[in-house]
C-alpha cells in the first residue's frame, strides 16, 4: 500500500492508501470525490477522471500517449500538469504523489 | 390514435432494400449488410461517401473516427446529430458543442454518477429477480419481451424517481417516439404524446415535490436561467430514449452471445469477474447505435480526403468496431482482445454518460441468469435490424431452458 495525496476543490488536503497496480483514477472514484465520473470505466475514451499532477513528480509518470493527449485537448482547463488518472497506474516509486482536481 | 401501427406499417412498406455504397442510410440498408459494405469500402479507403440524406462523408476506420470524435471544435454536434431531420428541439448536450454542452452535461452527470450507480445495484437486481422469476417455470420464453424490454427501462425509471404504475406508459410512449424517427411526418404525434406523459411527471413534482431526481430537476438551472416546459419534455425522452432503447439491445446480444458459446458461458460461470469482458465485446460487435453525424465547421482532412466547412459527417462506430488494423478477427467474438476500446459508447466531451449503469445492468443480467437457469440456450437465429435514427437491435430472442419452480 502507498498513499495519495489530494488537493480538494476547496483547497483542503486528504491522504488516501492506494495499492499497487491500480489506477489512481480508482481510488479518486472509489473515495466519491464528485467531478471524478469516469464514465467511460478507464480505457482513456473521455476525460472526466482529469487531474493535475504536482511538478515534482511529473517524472514518474508513464509518457503521454496521442489517445490522451487528444482527450485532454477537449478539456479547458487543460495545463502543462495535467493528466487523465485512469492512465497513471500507482507504483511504490510514486508513494506520496501529489494530484489535485481542476 | 393508431400511431403506433402507422409505424410498423410504414416500416414493414418501405422494406430495405440494399443500396449502392454512395447512397447508403440505415433507412436503405439492414445491419448486416451495412456492416459488409463497410468493410469492403473500408478496404478501398477509410472514408467513403453517401448521397443519402443530402450528402455526407463517412468514417470507416477506428483511427479517423477516434480523432473526429475528440475534435468537437472541428466537428460540431449542433445543430443535429441524428438523421432523417425532424421537427423536435435540440436533444440537450447531445446535439450542443461546450460551453453550453457543460451546462446541459451536468444535468446528466448529476443523475448518473458512481454514487448513483452502485446505490441502484441491488434495485436492478432484484428487478431481474423478478422478471426471471416470472418467466422461470415456462422452460422457454421470448427473452427479449420477458427482460430485455423491461429492466433497463425501469432502471431509468426508477433513478429519476418515476412511479412503479407509471413506468409502462412511459416506456411505450418512449418506445413510439423512437421508432417514429424513421418516418418524419408521423413523429408530430408520437412527441405530443410522449410531451403529455412526462410533462404529468414534472407538472406532479411541482405540486408535490419529493426527495428524487425529477423533483430536482423542477429548479435546476441550466445556461443560468430556468428550464422550459419544452425542454423538460425532450430531456426527458433523453434521458429515456438513450437510456433505456439501447440497453435493451446490448441485453439482448449478450445474452444472445454468452449463452450460444457453451464455453462463453461456461468460463463465465467459473469465473464472474469475467463478465465485464464480455459486455464490451458484446457492445464492440454490436453497437446500439452504428453511428451518429458530425457537421464540420472548419474545412479539415481526414484520412487524406478534403472535408469542407458545413459539410456532414457521420461517425461510424459499428465500422470502426470492426477495423482490422486494430481488432484482429474482428467479426469474431473474443474474451481475449485484452483492453477494448470499441467507440459504442461514443468517445471525448460526448461519451454516453448512462455507460457505467448500462455495464451495471448487463453484468447483472449475466450473473442472475448464470445462477438461475444456467443452461439456457437461445434457439432463435439473431437478426438485427434499424429502428429510428440508427437503432440498431433485436426484434425478438426466443430462448429455451430447464424449468425451475418460481
Amino acid at each position: 500500500m502507498g498513499y495519495l495525496n489530494v488537493m480538494g476543490p476547496e483547497g483542503k488536503m486528504a491522504t488516501h492508501a492506494i495499492a499497487p497496480g491500480t489506477s489512481i483514477m480508482e481510488t479518486l472514484r472509489d473515495a466519491g470525490y464528485p467531478d471524478i465520473l469516469a464514465v467511460c470505466g478507464g480505457v482513456c475514451a473521455c476525460a472526466t477522471c482529469h487531474i493535475y499532477v504536482a511538478d515534482r513528480f511529473q517524472s514518474l509518470l508513464p509518457p503521454l500517449t496521442e489517445d490522451e493527449d487528444e482527450l485532454l485537448e477537449t478539456s479547458d482547463s487543460r495545463t502543462s500538469r495535467s493528466r487523465l488518472s485512469c492512465q497513471i497506474i500507482f507504483s511504490e516509486n510514486m508513494d506520496g504523489i501529489e494530484v489535485e482536481l481542476p | 390514435m393508431t400511431t403506433d401501427r402507422n409505424v410498423s406499417m410504414e416500416r414493414a412498406m418501405t422494406k430495405p432494400e440494399r443500396a449502392e455504397e454512395n447512397a447508403w442510410t440505415s433507412l436503405n440498408t439492414p445491419p448486416a449488410e451495412s456492416l459488409e459494405m463497410f468493410a469492403q469500402a473500408r478496404s478501398r479507403c477509410p472514408v467513403a461517401h453517401s448521397q443519402g440524406f443530402g450528402g455526407f462523408h463517412m468514417l470507416l476506420d477506428y483511427s479517423s473516427v477516434k480523432s473526429a470524435m475528440a475534435d468537437f471544435r472541428t466537428f460540431s454536434s449542433e445543430p443535429r446529430v441524428l438523421k432523417p431531420d425532424l421537427p423536435r428541439p435540440t436533444v440537450p448536450a447531445l446535439e450542443m458543442d461546450p460551453p453550453t454542452h457543460g451546462s446541459w452535461r451536468a444535468l446528466f452527470n448529476a443523475a448518473i454518477n458512481p454514487s448513483t450507480v452502485s446505490a441502484m445495484e441491488p434495485v436492478i437486481r432484484a428487478d431481474v429477480q423478478k422478471h426471471i422469476r416470472s418467466f422461470q417455470s415456462r422452460g422457454s420464453c421470448d427473452i427479449m419481451e420477458e427482460l430485455c424490454e423491461s429492466v433497463p427501462a425501469e432502471t431509468i425509471c426508477k433513478l429519476l424517481g418515476v412511479d412503479e404504475d407509471r413506468v409502462v406508459p412511459i416506456r411505450d410512449a418512449s418506445v413510439a417516439l423512437f421508432a417514429g424517427q424513421a418516418t418524419p411526418e408521423l413523429y408530430p404525434p408520437l412527441y405530443e404524446r410522449f410531451a403529455e406523459v412526462a410533462l404529468a411527471e414534472i407538472n406532479e413534482r411541482r405540486r408535490r415535490p419529493r426527495e428524487d431526481y425529477i423533483t430536482k430537476l423542477c429548479s435546476a438551472r441550466v445556461e443560468g436561467r430556468p428550464i422550459t416546459d419544452e425542454e423538460y419534455v425532450i430531456l426527458l425522452s433523453a434521458f429515456l430514449g438513450a437510456g433505456h432503447h439501447s440497453a435493451t439491445s446490448a441485453m439482448a446480444s449478450l445474452i444472445y452471445e454468452v449463452f450460444s458459446r457453451p464455453e462463453v458461458r461456461d468460463l463465465l460461470l467459473a469465473d464472474q469477474s469475467q463478465i465485464p469482458i464480455a459486455v464490451d465485446e458484446t457492445l464492440r460487435l454490436h453497437p446500439p447505435f452504428f453511428g451518429f453525424f458530425r457537421r464540420v465547421v472548419r474545412d479539415t482532412e481526414i484520412a487524406g480526403v478534403k472535408i469542407s466547412a458545413g459539410e456532414d459527417v457521420h461517425m461510424g462506430w459499428a465500422a470502426a468496431n470492426r477495423d482490422p488494423a486494430v481488432f484482429e478477427c474482428p467479426e469474431s467474438f473474443r474474451m481475449d482482445r485484452g483492453v477494448n476500446r470499441h467507440l459504442s459508447f461514443g468517445l471525448g466531451v460526448h461519451m454516453c454518460p448512462g455507460a457505467p449503469l448500462a455495464r451495471l445492468e448487463l453484468r447483472i443480467v449475466i450473473e442472475e441468469l448464470l445462477k438461475t437457469l444456467p443452461d439456457l440456450t437461445p434457439i432463435s437465429e439473431p437478426i438485427y435490424h434499424f429502428g429510428g435514427g440508427e437503432y440498431c437491435s433485436l426484434e425478438r430472442l426466443d430462448v429455451r431452458f430447464t424449468p425451475r419452480s418460481a
